[in-house]
């Protein structure tokens, strides 16, 4: 039985359209309306349709500004299509934003009571399950505090405790996990991952793709308000990176068009020692990164390979011109290796990525594009199902002793 | 959690020109109820919780305008009965619809960050915000009633007829509140405009003056354009004359705010589904 259910969704919202706030300026916008012709920018949703199972996990990915918000608010009730149908059964729970729901005036207790009866929860049900919301959001001490003095993580807490224990029977989770502590993300994964053993039907967006794949059996892949892939998790998660990879290679100015036109990453990947590709790799382990490029006009080019954890940064960046190496300025392909020894880095998902430029452009030229993943793995933890989604601690781990002693 | 089977849950289709009919509104209103009394309870919970006074504001307010009416206008010269006593009941009308009307106006914008976020029947956050004056009005009936002889009030059965007109207070100033809301969603200039608007409207009807101020002829017009009309002349008559109501104008406002209060909400509802995204 599908619970959600989506039939040529289009969505444009109403301030793009132009919507001012007020009346004189809506006035004279629409004078002018009138007189002139109106530009449609892009639909936020553009005719997607699709059905969710009841009791499946799905995901939801692509970049900012893809649909995915809009999709998720469209199936919560707050914005209606502008074409097509959005259908929805049972009772749907939503934590859209940070502390979703949560309303600064009141103190957490009201909260939860609002909350509950603004979900459509029974006042004897959110009795029961009181205690259990409180403790979850680790609030105890400060439940009859008004929310406004909560710092971010704590509103945080509170939503998502409210919104999973009240147990709607479609929950929609939107990106909120990010600012919680790493400790919290995992409760949170771990008890959304429960509310998907009981049966809930669980909507998920997120950029964390750790999260995504211990979660979600199935992902929808959006792109500029399309759906443009719909398959298994991995599967729309290696479809996602190759569009970014065709993204990110693509022409956006006329700089990035020449060095696009003189050379390109044509083959790229990330090995083991073996020489297997390299996606498991285990702590201290050795991987070698392979790139060929190609080269269409005899300039130098400067291979920069990055390794980052999928936030903002690279952890490791590795410049082949700054190490010495002189890559022949000549056309055609040619096959450069970097061997990386004993990564310092603590088990989770990485992404590996090159960045190609002139030798004589400047630095902000260099043509990045992701060429592969690899996974850190735990010590002792093999299987996959066992994986843990998200790590505490940080991405790079190093060796360290501790000494106490009486001051 | 009983897991039951998902196809006896209730399918909700969202479409953008499914119909809007008053019983599926009313309907979903009554399941929402605890929503609306949610923010009723809470506005009136913020609203006292830094406030010095308290509830003295609202008994402050309608005396401090009696005593200037009084000084400036004189007494006994507006109309048969104690002038003191009719323009009282009818201020103490007229300070619900007031403050109501501005707490409600702004209920909607002052919500946006749960409109954004929650869906709810948003008439919930409009009811909520008007039902939080109640406490208001009822303190002052009291005060009314209790303390009314030192105005020279009449008392009489009339006097039951009280209950039932402010009731009406309560619904012409729900049903004025839903467009009001609506607007200031839309234009944020027009929560300027509130206040003025709700001067113009004191002036426009009969609190400060009686009735017989207003040349017979255009009475009836008069309580169909302002449905304020009936019901303040009403408290007049009652409180000051101990009469009853003026069952012609009373009836003329009546009516003209039942339109009023449907064509209102209608208009509500249609422009409900926008408000997360304008707001």
């Amino acid at each position: 039985m599908d619970v959600v259910a989506f039939e040529h969704v289009t969505k444009q919202h109403r301030k793009a359209l132009g919507r001012t706030r007020s009346i004189r300026s809506d006035l004279v916008g629409r004078l002018h309306r009138s007189r002139g012709a109106i530009t449609q920018p892009v639909p936020a949703l553009d005719d997607v349709s699709f059905a969710i199972e009841q009791g499946s996990a799905v995901a939801l990915v692509g970049a900012n500004g893809a649909g995915k918000s809009t999709a998720l608010r469209l199936m919560s009730r707050i914005i209606y299509p502008s074409v097509g149908r959005v259908r929805m059964r049972g009772r749907v729970g939503a934590l859209l934003e940070v502390g979703s729901g949560v309303h600064p005036d009141l103190s957490g207790r009201e909260n939860v009571w609002l909350y509950g009866s603004i979900i459509g929860i029974p006042r004897l049900e959110i009795r029961r399950r009181f205690d259990e919301i409180v403790e979850f959001a680790e609030l105890s001490s400060a439940i009859d505090r008004q929310a406004k003095f909560y710092s971010s993580g704590m509103q945080l807490r509170l939503g998502f405790a409210i919104a999973t224990f009240l147990e709607p029977q479609t929950l929609l989770v939107d990106e909120s996990l990010a600012t919680a502590d790493l400790n919290f993300q995992l409760k949170c994964v771990d008890r959304l991952a429960a509310l998907v053993r009981q049966g809930t039907t669980l909507i998920f967006v997120s950029h964390e793709a750790a999260a995504v794949e211990a979660l979600c059996t199935r992902a929808l892949l959006l792109e500029r308000g399309r759906l443009v892939y719909d398959a298994d998790t991995k599967e729309t998660l290696a479809e996602y990176r190759r569009r970014l990879q065709d993204q990110r290679q693509a022409p956006e100015n006329t700089s990035a068009v020449r060095a696009e036109s003189t050379m390109r990453v044509a083959h790229a990947a990330c090995l083991d020692t073996n020489g297997g590709l390299a996606t498991k790799v285990p702590p201290r382990g050795a991987i070698r990164i392979e790139v060929t490029i190609e080269l269409s006009d005899p300039v130098e080019p400067v291979l920069e390979l990055a390794i980052s954890d999928g936030h903002v940064g690279d952890l490791i960046v590795c410049n082949s011109y700054d190490d010495g190496l002189r890559i022949p300025a000549s056309a055609g392909s040619q096959v450069i290796s970097c061997w990386l020894d004993a990564l310092p880095l603590t088990p989770r998902s990485y992404r590996v990525w090159a960045g190609l430029r002139d030798r004589h452009a400047g630095r902000g030229d260099t043509v990045w594009s992701e060429i592969a993943a690899f996974r850190i793995a735990e010590p002792g933890m093999q299987t996959e199902g066992s994986e843990r989604a998200i790590t505490t601690g940080g991405p790079v781990g190093v060796e360290h002793r501790w000494k106490v002693e009486p001051g | 959690m009983r897991r039951d089977d998902p196809s006896t849950w209730p399918e909700v289709v969202y479409e953008p020109l499914g119909k809007i009919t008053l019983r599926g509104s009313l309907a979903e209103l009554w399941s929402y109820r605890e929503v609306a009394w949610s923010f009723g309870m809470r506005k009136i919970r913020t609203r006292y919780k830094q406030a010095a006074f308290g509830f003295l504001w609202a008994v402050v307010q309608p005396l401090a305008f009696l005593a200037l009416f009084m000084g400036f206008l004189g007494s006994g010269r507006n109309g048969p009965g104690s002038y003191a006593a009719g323009t009282f009941a009818a201020l103490v009308a007229w300070q619900f619809v007031n403050s109501a009307i501005a707490g409600a106006g702004s209920s909607l914008v002052n919500e946006a960050g749960l409109l954004r976020k929650v869906f709810f029947p948003r008439e919930c956050v409009v009811l909520g915000g008007v039902g939080s004056f109640l406490p208001d009005l009822l303190i002052n009936l009291v005060l009314l009633i209790g303390f009314g002889w030192v105005f020279d009030a009449r008392y009489s059965w009339n006097l039951l007829f009280v209950v039932p007109i402010l009731v009406m207070v309560v619904g012409i100033t729900t049903a004025f509140s839903f467009p009001l809301s609506a607007l200031a969603v839309y234009y944020r200039d027009f929560l300027y405009a509130l206040p003025f608007i709700a001067q113009v409207w004191f002036f426009g009807s009969p609190i400060a003056y009686s009735i017989d101020r207003v040349d017979a002829k255009w009475r009836g017009f008069y309580a169909v354009v302002n449905p304020l009309v009936g019901p303040m002349v009403a408290l007049r008559r009652i409180v000051a004359r101990g009469a009853g109501p003026d069952w012609g104008l009373l009836g003329l406002s009546t009516a003209s705010f039942l339109v009023l209060l449907g064509i209102g909400y209608r208009w509500f509802k249609s422009l409900e589904r926008e408000f997360a995204e304008v707001v």
